[in-house]
């Protein structure tokens, strides 16, 4: 999962407002169904009514809504995943860190080296599908099972969480004045 | 004892860990909505949208010009930057399903010529039958692939009209390039003091030798400005326009060239945007390549109509920046009309083009 951008195509602005005017005539609907409203149903569809008429009356208005929500879904979860990644940061850096810490807590000798070697299958990751950032899911569980990983265990709802907010990789396409498409 | 340190450590992490898996909840939540619509947005739009082929399979190779469309396509691309169009292409696989023989205007040129941006039906060569109209290109054409199609074409372009649309924004530069993005294109060079078309390095293998231009370092701001450069590409335009107008009269047709100026030249912030990139300010003239085409024109007795004083910015697609939208195809459409119907002009004079401003 990636960006939540929608393409500025006719197809997925129809789909947008048609997603939008079913959701607000429903949201609409059942609030006034609520609210014990008499013509409760006509308060829902007149609503969304509303929203497609704006539209033919004021011809950008159907770009509007997908401009609005390329602008905002993008910011809303760069902010969530800030969230996520501090509070990540939090449990690991604060919490996590001292009993998975492998600092010698003795005195050491002067000539002695505070850095701690470790086996390489300790930490090297193995399967393929990590470097194409596919089977991220089955290496975490994989390296979670080693001895004094269990912790690990704990970053899937972060890292589920970030899957779902996605990232917002800038368009993979040729520069805006690029002439031709062949 | 130490051991008690770490159970107690890890107790510890556990217990922060719980607040901050809980907090965790509602960020999901909304990326779960986020997520929905998202989804019921795109399966709608999938059901909306027809299908589409990429570019390249519209594509076949071709040893003269170095690719042509692909004949009696039925089917639809997606535009970059843009939304997905329907294309149909002749036998020849020029666009349109009308034929050359029966059209009365050709009208020759690349993208722009090809209706590229809108669908075929609703292209400036189909919007008016009555005009017999043929479109006669492919995006990414040079002047130079256009004489050669005038001369390929010439036993089938007598008492025509033939119509070049030369678009400012590259094919004055790209003339001069042996290759467009990895597709070899014919070219012209100066060989012996005297230019040339040159088309022996085409073939169907990927060029390699260069790579591709993006537009930031065209030279459309190079050319509105007197220099040697300058000097070279106008003068490749001259050699190119006489041959098409030597076809155009052997064949016994009539050409008329219509430059076609990019939105940026047609508006004051594009304008201040290539003033900025050329090398001398100060001598920067927005009318330099429509003055210096019209100059080779005049020489040669070709009719000349200068883009820039019939098309507006509104006339190109807004987000895409490049392409006629339906008004512009319109206007086009317009334009045809009138060159029609002015068609007794004396050679090298200004057509009357009034009706479409």
């Amino acid at each position: 999962m990636t960006s939540l951008r929608i393409p500025f195509r006719r197809a997925y602005i129809e789909g947008f407002w048609i997603t939008v005017c079913g959701i607000v005539a429903v949201s609409v609907g059942v609030l006034s169904a609520a609210m014990q409203m008499a013509w409760w149903w006509a308060w829902g569809f007149g609503t969304a009514s509303c929203l497609i008429v704006a539209g033919f009356l004021w011809k950008p208005w159907f770009e509007f809504g997908v401009k609005a929500w390329n602008r905002a879904a993008p910011i809303l979860t760069a902010f969530l995943r800030s969230v996520v990644m501090k509070l990540c940061f939090f449990l690991i850096s604060v919490f996590g860190s001292p009993p998975g810490s492998l600092l010698r807590t003795g005195s050491l000798q002067s000539s002695e080296s505070m850095w701690h070697a470790l086996a390489p299958a300790s930490y090297r990751l193995k399967s393929a599908g990590t470097e194409t950032g596919t089977g991220w899911f089955s290496e975490l569980l994989t390296l979670s099972r080693r001895p004094g990983n269990r912790w690990m265990f704990l970053l899937l709802p972060f890292l589920v969480a970030l899957v779902l907010l996605g990232d917002d990789p800038k368009p993979s396409l040729p520069p805006s004045g690029t002439y031709t498409l062949y | 004892m130490f051991r008690t340190a770490v159970m107690f450590r890890t107790a510890v992490f556990v217990l922060a860990a719980v607040p901050c898996t809980l907090l965790l909840v509602p960020i999901m939540a909304t990326g779960v909505l986020l997520r929905g619509f998202l989804l019921l947005v795109n399966r709608i739009a999938q059901k909306l949208e027809p299908s589409f082929v990429p570019w390249t399979e519209m594509m076949q190779f071709d040893p003269l010009l170095g690719w042509r469309p692909r004949p009696n396509l039925n089917t639809h691309y997606l535009a970059i930057r843009d939304d997905v169009f329907h294309v149909v292409t002749d036998g020849d696989g020029w666009p349109g399903r009308s034929t050359l023989d029966a059209s009365r205007i050709v009208v020759i040129g690349d993208s722009v010529a090809f209706g590229y941006g809108v669908n075929t039906k609703r292209s400036f060569a189909e919007v008016d039958p009555s005009l017999g109209v043929k479109a006669v290109g492919a995006p990414g054409y040079s002047m130079v692939q256009g004489v050669q199609l005038m001369e390929q074409l010439r036993s089938r372009l007598e008492g025509k009209l033939v119509v070049w649309f030369v678009f400012l924004g590259n094919d004055i530069q790209d003339n001069l390039m042996p290759h467009l993005q990895h597709y070899r294109a014919p070219f012209v060079r100066r060989r012996n003091g005297r230019w040339e078309i040159a088309h022996a390095h085409i073939s169907s293998r990927r060029w390699e030798c260069s790579q591709p231009i993006p537009l930031r370092v065209r030279m459309l701001a190079e050319f509105c400005v007197p220099s040697p450069i300058s000097d070279r590409a106008y003068s490749a335009c001259g050699f190119l326009i006489g041959r098409a107008n030597s076809a155009c009269r052997e064949a016994g047709a009539q050409l008329a060239v219509v430059s076609i100026p990019p939105p940026v030249l047609l508006h004051a912030r594009g304008i201040a945007r290539l003033t900025s990139m050329c090398h001398r300010p100060e001598q920067f003239d927005a009318t330099l390549p429509d003055r210096r085409i019209s100059a080779l024109c005049q020489t040669l007795g070709v009719p000349f109509v200068a883009g820039r004083s019939i098309f507006k910015p509104s006339d190109y697609k807004h987000r895409e920046g490049i392409h006629w939208n339906q008004r512009g195809h319109l206007r086009v459409a317009a334009l045809l009309r009138n060159l029609v119907r002015n068609r007794a002009y004396s050679h090298g004079g200004e057509p009357n083009v009034s009706l479409v401003r």
